[in-house]
């Protein structure tokens, strides 16, 4: 979780920084991203989910320190050097995460509450 | 937690285009009907129509599943009461004749005059004869186009109108399975049981067992005959789990899709326009182009880039979709509750793509477009004709992102040996189990299926009545 949410600061802030026209709050794009993740079927989460240690991992290696204590600096290299790695899965999970980012980004105030409000609702169901 | 137990004389699994129509026409005739639906019951203007909410809510998956192989195509299927009729284009086609032949010829399937069955969902999804022309800019692009090539320019037929509300916002009014066909069978008697998936089914002495879930708790349901109505990808799952087909289970296919946007010198994207419903067909192959989903999130999320604010609405997306040479197959693996679906483009449907590719990007620029940015995982500008020719079908292959939302095929209805259900969709060796859905028709029509699967649905429902009053 604390992975998903620093890639999405990440991503969010560097989209941020030059276009001022999004209406999603990043903490709200945290839940989303990880919302979808969850909702996904074990067939896709789960390579998910290894692509996502292994980021964490790869980071670790990298600069000694977890992704998501890494300065925003070192965050973006890091995705950008999978974004651009030989191999193809990195590729995707970078392109995955940014999909869904960008996706955020544009919905309206009133799209992402419907989002939250069903996740809200399914959580209760699974009570 | 305790199972639940239920009994009734017909189960069909799935509440989609397939399963309504079932449900309904034999409620019609006085049967105990009770349609289980693994997705939730929401009302149909619940979500913003193709928002992210809806996509999460009524999507399988939220939306995001692929194929395996090369390259992969990425699919939606719905997952909620009403199923795919509840999330797709809402556009309206009979199959067309030749398709229907081929089946004949083909797979031998008897019997196959669909023209009653089309004029009852006609009338019952209140699709016009003539529908008004769409008059969105996005979609006027493609008739003007396609007018100037001398190409077949159709203004599809529709079960969804867009009006106005007192904003002057369009609002998008759905004639899907959850607003006519479930409501009219549930006043019949039929029961609904939605947030429940049937596992597996395994036959008893004169009756099927079913086992499913529900929030509650594990649902055991005893019944007389089953109507497995699932979607192409879930119906042969449920009998591979059932160990009633094989583990893997050939024949699955898909209308892949080619997309980009095209960018106009003016605005032609009002943002709540929804689907444009002009359609373009290729002269002389099974290619045809349309207008797809370009609100300004689909737009970003398929060109991969925050897109500015004055750009968009002089931006829209387009499709060309081809019918593919190739079957893909479903995979059933032990323990794992998704199936996979593998599929690989033919050579000649690289080439298809390709041309589907070049002869959209013609079509726009005839209409007016000054650049056509392609949904390719890379940026790419195309600013003229000429331009276009340098897109190769290898590009095509390991740039462009495929999409489908027409799944079918995957257990073809006939009286061929190799056909795993008979003419109408009863599954060869067994009592009483039928499929009907998507998954029965014997090839990809060409055009939007949810027509053709109702008018086979209904018949095969009406021929199931004759056969067990």
């Amino acid at each position: 979780m604390k992975t998903i949410s620093a890639i999405a600061y990440t991503i969010g802030k560097s989209q941020l920084d030059d276009k001022k026209d999004t209406g999603i709050s990043l903490n709200k794009l945290e839940l989303v991203l990880a919302g979808q993740i969850k909702g996904m079927g074990n067939i896709y989460r789960i390579p998910i989910l290894i692509l996502l240690y292994t980021f964490t991992f790869f980071a670790t290696l990298r600069y000694g320190r977890p992704f998501h204590m890494l300065p925003q600096g070192k965050r973006l290299n890091l995705i950008n050097s999978w974004r651009h790695a030989p191999i193809p899965p990195c590729q995707d999970f970078v392109r995955f995460m940014e999909s869904l980012c960008l996706m955020a980004f544009h919905s309206t105030d009133g799209e992402i509450l419907e989002y939250l409000d069903y996740l809200e609702t399914e959580a209760r169901h699974a009570i | 937690m305790p199972s639940k137990k239920i009994s009734t004389e017909v189960a069909v699994i799935g509440s989609g285009p397939g399963g309504a129509i079932t449900g309904l026409t034999l409620a019609e005739a006085g049967f105990e009907v009770t349609i289980f639906e693994e997705g939730g019951d929401f009302p149909v203007n619940r979500y913003t129509d193709f928002s992210i909410s809806e996509m999460k809510a009524k999507y399988r998956n939220g939306g995001v599943s692929t194929t395996l192989g090369k390259p992969g195509i990425a699919y939606v299927e719905g997952s909620c009461v009403g199923g795919g009729s509840e999330v797709n284009s809402g556009v309206y086609h009979r199959a067309p004749a030749r398709i229907l032949q081929n089946w004949t010829q083909k797979y031998k399937v008897g019997d196959l005059s669909l023209e009653d069955e089309y004029e009852y969902v006609e009338d019952l999804l209140s699709i016009e004869k003539e529908p008004a022309e769409s008059q969105a800019q996005a979609s006027l692009a493609l008739k003007i186009g396609g007018e100037k090539l001398g190409w077949e320019t159709t203004n599809s037929r529709r079960w969804l109108d867009y009006r106005m509300d007192n904003d002057g916002r369009t609002q998008l009014r759905r004639r899907s399975m959850s607003v006519v066909t479930l409501p009219m069978a549930k006043k019949l008697g039929a029961k609904l049981h939605s947030r429940c998936p049937i596992i597996k089914i395994k036959a008893s002495k004169d009756s099927w067992h079913l086992v499913g879930r529900s929030p509650d708790g594990p649902v055991h349901v005893k019944a007389k005959y089953v109507f497995i109505c699932a979607g192409a990808i879930q119906s042969p799952h449920i009998l591979q789990k059932s160990g009633l087909a094989p583990a893997i289970c050939h024949g699955i296919q898909v209308h892949p899709f080619v997309k980009l946007a095209a960018v106009f010198s003016e605005v032609i994207n009002s943002g709540d326009q929804g689907i444009p419903f002009h359609q373009v067909k290729l002269p002389g192959s099974d290619t045809s182009f349309g207008c797809s989903i370009s609100s300004k999130p689909y737009l970003s999320l398929s060109l991969k880039n925050i897109i500015d604010q004055d750009i968009w609405r002089q931006m829209a997306a387009y499709y060309a979709m081809i019918c593919p040479e190739t079957n893909g197959k479903i995979l059933s693996i032990p323990g794992v509750r998704t199936p996979l679906v593998h599929y690989r483009l033919t050579q000649r449907d690289r080439h298809s793509l390709r041309e589907g590719f070049v002869n959209l990007c013609r079509l726009l620029f005839q209409a007016g477009a000054v650049e056509i940015r392609p949904f390719f995982s890379k940026p790419i500008s195309i600013k003229n004709e000429r331009d276009v020719e340098s897109v190769s079908s290898k590009m095509i292959t390991e740039l462009a992102n495929l999409t489908s939302v027409h799944l079918s095929s995957s257990l073809p209805m006939g009286e061929l040996p190799s056909c795993p259900v008979d003419s109408h969709g009863k599954v060869k060796g067994q009592q009483n189990l039928y499929v009907n859905d998507a998954s029965i028709l014997c090839s990809a029509p060409g055009v939007n299926p949810q027509g053709a699967i109702m008018a086979v649905c209904r018949r095969n429902a009406r021929h199931f009545l004759e056969m067990n009053r």
